[in-house]
């Protein structure tokens, strides 16, 4: 994770859709691999419920359903829920992998996938930025070093928040840093164009 | 066939259907959207691999069911 400006070459060679010409990445952002970890062992609980359940049978129950339609009924019941269970965590890993919060040389992107079929893209040029706040809350966020950045904006839309994500202490030093260097830029196109 | 069975083994069918829709959408929304495209086809790879899995499963486990059974209800024997 990079901790000064400029960033490391990781992100420099990224592209996204949309990115202007001469646009350069410095940071591409998701939320941090543990609070994906935390969906995943909710999903192996869930894995997991049916084979406790039938430990929790009595042994006359379950032989008295074996050569009924009951037996049927359960087998089939027991396939959709796993399918399901699988569907949803597809779901769930989906949703984690398209939200992304992207800092460019020009602006701060904001990519939320809200269900399958709700794609929400906002953006703000980094000039009109005005703070930046990092929150770390929590037991494991302290430990693992994720947690918010409130990126205050005078545009439109008022406030960005990187969500869960790794180191956010250099991710806001990295914003505030960019929007000095974007205002260095802008100054400097000023003189140029006042001169000329 | 039992009727209980084969309404079973309908609704089966149609979850499917409605498995196989969603599995596209999926598809078609991390081809198109993620940032890398070489995780996009493993997720998929790997996303119907296992859906292949748990249908086998399915499947095995089905044949060698007793879809003519009777609907006689359990009796609990403690």
């Amino acid at each position: 994770m990079p901790h000064a400006f400029p960033p490391p070459s990781e992100f420099r060679s990224m592209h996204f859709q949309g990115q202007h010409r001469g646009e350069r990445v410095l940071l591409v952002l998701r939320r941090h691999p543990f609070v994906f970890i935390l969906v995943a062992a909710a999903f192996v609980r869930f894995t997991l419920l049916p084979i406790f359940l039938r430990f929790l049978v009595p042994a006359g129950l379950s032989q008295s359903l074996e050569g009924t339609v009951w037996e049927v009924l359960l087998s089939v019941a027991l396939s959709l829920y796993y399918l399901f269970l699988w569907l949803f965590f597809a779901y769930a890993w989906v949703d984690y992998y398209l939200d992304l919060w992207i800092v460019t040389d020009e602006r701060i992107v904001n990519i939320e996938q809200v269900g399958l079929f709700n794609r929400v893209i906002s953006e703000q040029r980094l000039l009109r930025v005005q703070d930046a706040t990092s929150e770390v809350k929590g037991l494991f966020p302290t430990f693992l070093d994720y947690g918010q950045v409130f990126v205050q904006t005078a545009g439109e839309r008022e406030r960005f928040v990187f969500e869960q994500v790794p180191h956010p202490d250099a991710v806001k030093k990295i914003v505030i840093l960019a929007h000095e260097e974007a205002l260095r830029r802008a100054g400097a196109q000023i003189s140029l164009s006042s001169v000329v | 066939m039992n009727p209980l069975a084969l309404g079973a083994l309908l609704f089966f069918l149609l979850f499917l259907a409605f498995y196989a829709i969603w599995s596209v959408f999926l598809a078609y929304h991390l081809l198109r959207f993620a940032p890398r495209r070489e995780t996009a086809i493993v997720s998929i790879i790997l996303f119907v691999g296992v859906t292949l899995f748990l249908l086998l499963v399915s499947v095995a486990g089905f044949l060698r069911l007793d879809w003519s059974a009777p609907t006689t209800l359990p009796t609990a024997v403690f």
